[in-house]
């Protein structure tokens, strides 16, 4: 998957706008895709155990063009991260990043 | 710039090409008035003096960096976003005022010095940890049990860094070091990103961009783009031109799952009225696709219009206006039309 | 056994999926039992332009209809086919012995009316006159006041139906829903989610194709919302939709899932291999 191009740009924006810590890129090996690690300023969800660091997917929304990210992709991203849930790392072409989790099968919705 | 400079002045112009309203009062008894008049009228003009510079960065992301120009186009219509910020840029002071920095010269040494010390003893802390993890290591302790550890190290990282904030302190992270250029100035790295049919707007509806029209389109459709490369941008143009030229302040939807938000003068004034969603004239669609939207903005209590574009001419002939980079006889090819949506329930809507 | 089997209508024109309903109360309580609860579409006469109160029939989604045919539950009948069947079969006796049942019920209704009058009549101590008049005024409003009982199901009807339960005539009628509908792979997304016990509902109103229940609707909400199911390899995730789902998801407490359907899982067994679900919701910041 081709995300190198805004991966600076998602980590710039996890550093410097939503202030977290210790954010690292890497490279996956079986879909050629980029991700992040890092660890948020506070905990994201009342449900999680405890602050840990998340895997970011930098993914980019074109309102004009289809996107590539198809269930199977994510299935391999799963496969290979071996985690919990995956945050989705949305670039707009309107400027903004949102910041959107995904989890592997049915889940349960969050408590507020 | 002074401070509280009321909304109404700072956002006096709804676009970013004014009209000639700097012309000197016109006096009827004095006839030498309407010659300084005249000669005002002749050689003012309401180009800018210079155009604003614009580049493709990150791929396709179209960025205005100079702080003014940002300040500009956010002040004369609210075009763009900027990177780091919600709407407006507002990250260098946001960043000022964490790092605890101001303009003047003391404060930033003094910050200068702070930041070598936190960082030498973060460092410092940092190695020390490193030796027990290599000591556990070696000595077979598991591993989940290693990164526990590791766990707990940050999290007391963190607990002092707390007591420093609370005791008024400014934390300084390692990685804003990044921030600081040679002269130990904090650098601006927001920039102001345009959508494409923001670029589009201030480059060939409006003279701003100092940008050529056939380099942009290469950029936001390639070299050599079929009709399908360039449709779904054209219906978005037309619809976003649509808007702006009927004295809306058009911004992105995409929060709403829409395509753009209308403002009556713009988002510091009051909050959008409209979410608006392009769809192609004749072409069947989804329902579900847009009683998502519908119901995320109806819980925004904004009307929801659908806005139907409809394509006059063959696509062939509008493709090769696009590769002359004739943009006015591309979007004079497509008509607009809207319908208003509401979710309608009969036991509620009787009155 | 074809008695307790749920008779679901289809009332379909040629070459479309039709709609399918179920007419009878004790077959729409046991579809309930069994998780499906389906939506009633039935108006009142009285009250026409209401949605609060609704009745027979109801309306199942396709999705539910060929899954009840598929696990032996239910079978389908051709709603055009057998209300004509059902009418050519009447004879002139059968004619006359319902006009006969219609006005024993009417020469019933009189007796019970007239019995009470008078009994009104001996309360207020009024004693009743035998004038001419008055008499042929009373009866006018009787006769205006009486009854005609409709049953709430056919037995003529009924029986023809189950003429339908046949293998050849159901692989038909499935077959002929099954094209109509907008996509295959979300009959396998149903039968994935009805695996691991949940009630589903049409989701339109939420921006889906299915509302999940972890039970019954009356008893539970919903937390998901279910999307149109998605080619597992080939379709994209549409961001847009992510966006707005995961908005709309934060706004009423729902999850915005979506599932992948491969279209080369051979197993015949279960559906949850066949498909792959993702749930998603807003991070929360951002």
């Amino acid at each position: 998957m081709d995300n190198q191009h805004i991966i600076k740009l998602v980590r710039n924006n996890l550093v410097h706008q939503q202030l977290w810590d210790d954010v690292e890129e890497a490279k996956l090996e079986d879909t050629d895709a980029w991700v992040l690690r890092g660890l948020p300023p506070h905990k994201l969800s009342n449900d999680d155990p405890q602050l840990d660091h998340e895997w970011i997917l930098p993914i980019e929304l074109s309102q004009y063009k289809p996107g590539k990210l198809t269930l199977e992709l994510m299935d391999k991203i799963f496969s290979e991260l071996k985690c919990r849930r995956v945050t989705l790392g949305i670039v707009n072409d309107d400027g903004t990043v949102v910041y959107y989790f995904i989890y592997k099968g049915l889940h349960k919705p969050k408590r507020n | 710039m002074p401070k509280h400079v009321p909304n109404a002045k700072r956002y006096k112009y709804p676009l970013p090409i004014h009209p000639l309203d700097q012309l000197p009062e016109l006096k009827l008894y004095n006839p030498v008035s309407w010659v300084y008049w005249l000669y005002c009228y002749t050689f003012s003009t309401n180009q800018l003096p210079s155009k604003i510079h614009a580049e493709f960065t990150h791929g396709k992301h179209l960025t205005i960096a100079r702080p003014d120009d940002m300040r500009y186009l956010w002040e004369n219509g609210f075009f763009g976003t900027a990177q780091l910020s919600r709407s407006e840029p507002t990250w260098r002071k946001r960043t000022m005022a964490r790092l605890g920095l101001s303009e003047g010269s003391t404060a930033l040494e003094h910050i200068t010095e702070k930041r070598r010390i936190e960082r030498l003893r973060f460092k410092q802390e940092r190695s020390q940890f490193e030796a027990i993890k290599l000591d556990m290591r070696q000595r077979g302790v598991a591993e989940d049990h290693i990164l526990a550890e590791e766990r707990a190290f940050l999290k007391s990282l963190r607990e002092k860094e707390k007591v420093l904030e609370e005791e008024g302190e400014v934390h300084l992270r390692e990685v804003d070091e990044e921030l600081f250029g040679p002269n130990e100035q904090l650098i601006d790295i927001e920039v102001l990103e345009l959508m494409p049919v923001e670029g589009i707007f201030l480059t060939f509806a409006l003279p701003v961009l100092e940008m050529n029209v056939k380099t942009l389109l290469a950029n936001l459709a390639g070299d050599e783009p079929t009709y399908a490369d360039i449709h779904e941008l054209c219906l978005k143009y037309v619809a976003y031109h649509h808007y702006r030229s009927h004295g809306w302040c058009a911004r992105s939807g995409i929060k709403f799952g829409c395509d753009y938000l209308l403002y009556r003068r713009g988002p510091p004034f009051q909050h959008a009225e409209y979410g608006v969603k392009v769809l192609e004239a004749c072409k069947p669609f989804d329902t579900t696709l847009f009683t998502g939207a519908a119901r995320v903005l109806s819980g925004a209590r904004k009307p929801f219009i659908l806005c139907y574009v409809e394509l006059q001419k063959p696509e062939s002939e509008v493709l090769e206006s696009w590769r002359q980079g004739r943009l006015d006889k591309v979007f004079r090819s497509y008509k607009v039309g809207e319908v208003s949506y509401r979710r309608w329930v009969p036991g509620k809507n009787r009155d | 056994m074809v008695g307790s089997k749920v008779a679901i209508v289809l009332l379909q024109r040629d070459g479309e999926a039709g709609t399918p309903l179920v007419f009878d109360i004790a077959s729409i309580e046991k579809l309930r039992s069994i998780g499906v609860a389906g939506i009633l579409t039935g108006t009142l006469p009285s009250a026409t332009q209401q949605n609060a109160f609704l009745s027979v029939p109801l309306r199942l989604m396709a999705e539910e209809a060929l899954w009840l045919v598929e696990k032996q539950l239910g079978y389908l009948v051709h709603g055009g086919g057998v209300v004509h069947t059902a009418a050519e079969a009447v004879k002139a006796e059968d004619m006359k012995e319902a006009r006969n049942e219609l006005e024993r019920s009417f020469e019933a209704q009189r007796e019970f009316k007239r019995q009470q009058h008078l009994e009104k009549l001996r309360r207020l101590g009024v004693k009743a006159e035998n004038s001419s008049g008055t008499e042929t005024d009373y009866s006018r409003l009787l006769e205006s006041s009486l009854f005609i009982e409709t049953c709430d199901s056919s037995a003529l009807i009924s029986q023809r139906q189950r003429e339908f339960d046949k293998p050849e005539i159901q692989a038909r009628l499935a077959q002929q829903l099954r094209t109509g509908c907008k996509c295959k792979g979300d009959f396998h997304v149903y039968k994935a989610l009805r695996e691991q016990g949940y009630f589903l509902s049409p989701g339109s109103r939420f921006g889906g194709r299915f509302i999940a229940y972890p039970g019954d609707p009356l008893r539970y909400h919903s937390h998901m919302t279910v999307q149109p199911a998605m080619d597992y390899r080939r379709d994209p995730l549409d961001l847009l939709q992510v966006v707005s789902g995961g908005r709309l998801g934060t706004g009423v407490k729902k999850l915005w899932v979506v599932g992948g359907v491969k279209d080369d899982y051979d197993s015949t067994d279960a559906e949850s291999g066949r498909v792959s679900f993702f749930s998603v919701e807003w991070a929360g910041f951002g």
